[in-house]
């Protein structure tokens, strides 16, 4: 049975470091031994996640980093694949990480039963580039969100995870008012020292992560009707990846996009120069370098059913291109019709590795 | 085929002299052997399919087939063995999902799904594959030639 607990954000504190000291306790009393939290980078331009076993080393944390440069279920990849930790770490986690984080677990590329998962509400980030940007013109980039709700990355904006899917231990600060956190979870080692969360605290939060999905479902909307508009035929797919320069940096930071020997990165899109030849004469010119439209509707027949909408693709875009709004709004077409919502649960199995008898066109 | 036969085909425009090239994925415990049985049967059906012979439909990848379509292909013709039937049990099932998805892609950014078709076709059904080629011939000259391969 899960028990909610609260922390209470006291004069002079903010809800992260209220809920950092918390966690600094766990890492202090050997609850946890390790802890992979964002840390601000450069004097707080940026966040990225580091793996903290020294509880002094947490100054810098913070669990609700507006920002999100990498998605961390990379990391929680890279720490669990080729050998589990020994020790348990407790690894923070925004629910678009979890997401991600669920989807290697079932590829095989995450262990998620082998770390605690600290998931946390989350109201959206800033793209890296708009953080460091207003960092460096002397702004702080919460209250620049709370004045322009705008500057939110259309992921974020558009979000499907209002509410943590899966987590060992919840920090929820929705419907608080910033005054306090609650922290949920089974595991009565994770909560010591908490006083009980009230009533009227939890259904606060219920409520605003009702209002929350309301507003994100709206977004959605309009943002779908763009793509209706505009996205729509060879046209229309080829104006929005006009400016393409084929980096495969969207790919690179695609925490779902796992494999170690990209299909699109191999030989087989290495020519002999007369076969380029060829093709330039068959169609009068051919683009360089070559295999552009098959680069990103080849990946994305590869991993839409298991893309979880977390825009990491459009922040690592060179060119400004939204790739996440054009492989959302496909990954919303495709996984309904196997029945899937990549990133809900560990328990829905993957639509490529299964299969029923009666289903789907040609019977 | 020379680049002068490429070019030709590539070019063509819509109408009654367009001929378009189908890039069939057959499978070799079925659709490949209806395809010579329609053939030594001598029942008639159009010569536009170049026919890549797989070892089961569960090889095809989904990239081959938005490969074939970006590359010069006008369609795409799928065939395996009817359900229960497939030699590595369920190739075939899982070929429909992955490549269910394709269709759905295709669909989604309105690119042309009608160039993509999948049919179950035994060895016995030589008779089915000269329908299948067909009818799906006669669809994609009806369509003209594919936009995609200008992505
Ligand atoms: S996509 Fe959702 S979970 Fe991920 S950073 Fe944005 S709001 Fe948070
Ligand atoms: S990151 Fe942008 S420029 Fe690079 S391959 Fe992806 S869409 Fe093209
Ligand atoms: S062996 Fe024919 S489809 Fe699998």
């Amino acid at each position: 049975m899960a028990t909610e607990r609260i922390i209470k954000v006291g004069r002079g504190e903010t809800p992260s470091t209220a809920a950092l000291a918390h966690l600094k306790q766990l890492l202090t009393s050997g609850h946890l031994d390790g802890l992979m939290i964002p840390m601000a980078m450069g004097g707080g331009r940026t966040f990225m996640h580091v793996l903290v076993t020294d509880p002094d080393a947490l100054a810098d944390a913070d669990p609700f980093a507006p920002v999100m440069p990498v998605n961390g279920a990379t990391s929680v990849s890279r720490l669990t694949k080729l050998e589990a930790p020994s020790g348990r770490i407790g690894v923070v986690l925004r629910p678009c990480e979890i997401a991600a984080a669920i989807e290697l677990h079932k590829l095989l590329q995450v262990r998620l039963g082998d770390v605690v998962v600290i998931g946390v509400d989350c109201p959206g980030t800033i793209s890296v580039k708009d953080h460091i940007d207003l960092v460096d013109a002397g702004k702080d980039p919460l209250s620049a969100v709370a004045e322009e709700p705008g500057l939110l990355r259309e992921a974020c904006m558009t979000c499907d995870w209002t509410r943590v899917q899966y987590h060992d231990m919840l920090l929820g600060t929705f419907g608080s008012d910033g005054k306090h956190v609650i922290v949920v979870s089974e595991d009565e080692t994770l909560l010591g020292g908490l006083d009980k969360a009230p009533k009227g605290a939890l259904e606060a939060r219920e409520s605003t992560i009702e209002k929350i999905e309301d507003i994100r479902e709206k977004t959605t909307e309009a943002v779908e009707k763009e793509v209706d508009e505009h996205l729509q035929g060879p046209e229309g797919v080829a104006k929005h990846w006009e400016t393409c320069i084929v980096c495969h940096n969207c790919m690179e930071q695609c925490p779902v996009c796992y494999c170690n020997e990209c299909f699109f990165e191999s030989q087989t899109f290495r020519y002999e120069g007369d076969k380029m030849m060829l093709w330039a004469r068959n169609r009068g010119s051919l683009d360089m370098p070559t295999d552009k439209a098959m680069f990103h509707l080849g990946r994305m027949a590869h991993m839409v059913a298991t893309c979880i909408g977390c825009g990491m693709c459009t922040q690592a875009c060179p060119v400004g291109i939204n790739v996440g709004r054009a492989f959302k709004y496909v990954a919303s077409r495709v996984q309904p019709v196997y029945d899937y919502k990549a990133g809900r649960s560990v328990d829905d199995p993957l639509p490529q590795a299964t299969y029923l008898e009666d289903e789907l066109e040609p019977r | 085929m020379t680049d002068k036969d490429r070019k030709g085909e590539g070019k063509a425009a819509a109408g009654d002299d367009f001929e378009p090239v189908i890039v069939g994925f057959f499978c070799n415990w079925c659709t490949a052997s209806a395809a010579d049985l329609a053939g030594t049967s001598r029942m008639q059906y159009p010569p536009n399919v170049r026919p890549i012979r797989v070892m089961c439909t569960g090889s095809v990848d989904t990239s081959f087939v938005l490969r074939a379509l970006l590359e010069g292909a006008d369609g795409v013709l799928v065939g395996g063995c009817h359900p229960g039937d497939c030699h590595y049990v369920t190739g075939n099932y899982r070929a429909r999902r992955r490549l269910t998805g394709v269709i759905k892609i295709l669909e989604a950014l309105a690119l042309d799904p009608e160039r993509f078709r999948f049919e179950w076709i035994s060895a016995s059904e030589g008779a089915k594959f000269a329908k299948v080629v067909t009818d799906f011939t006669e669809d994609i000259k009806r369509m003209g030639p594919s936009p995609l391969k200008e992505l």
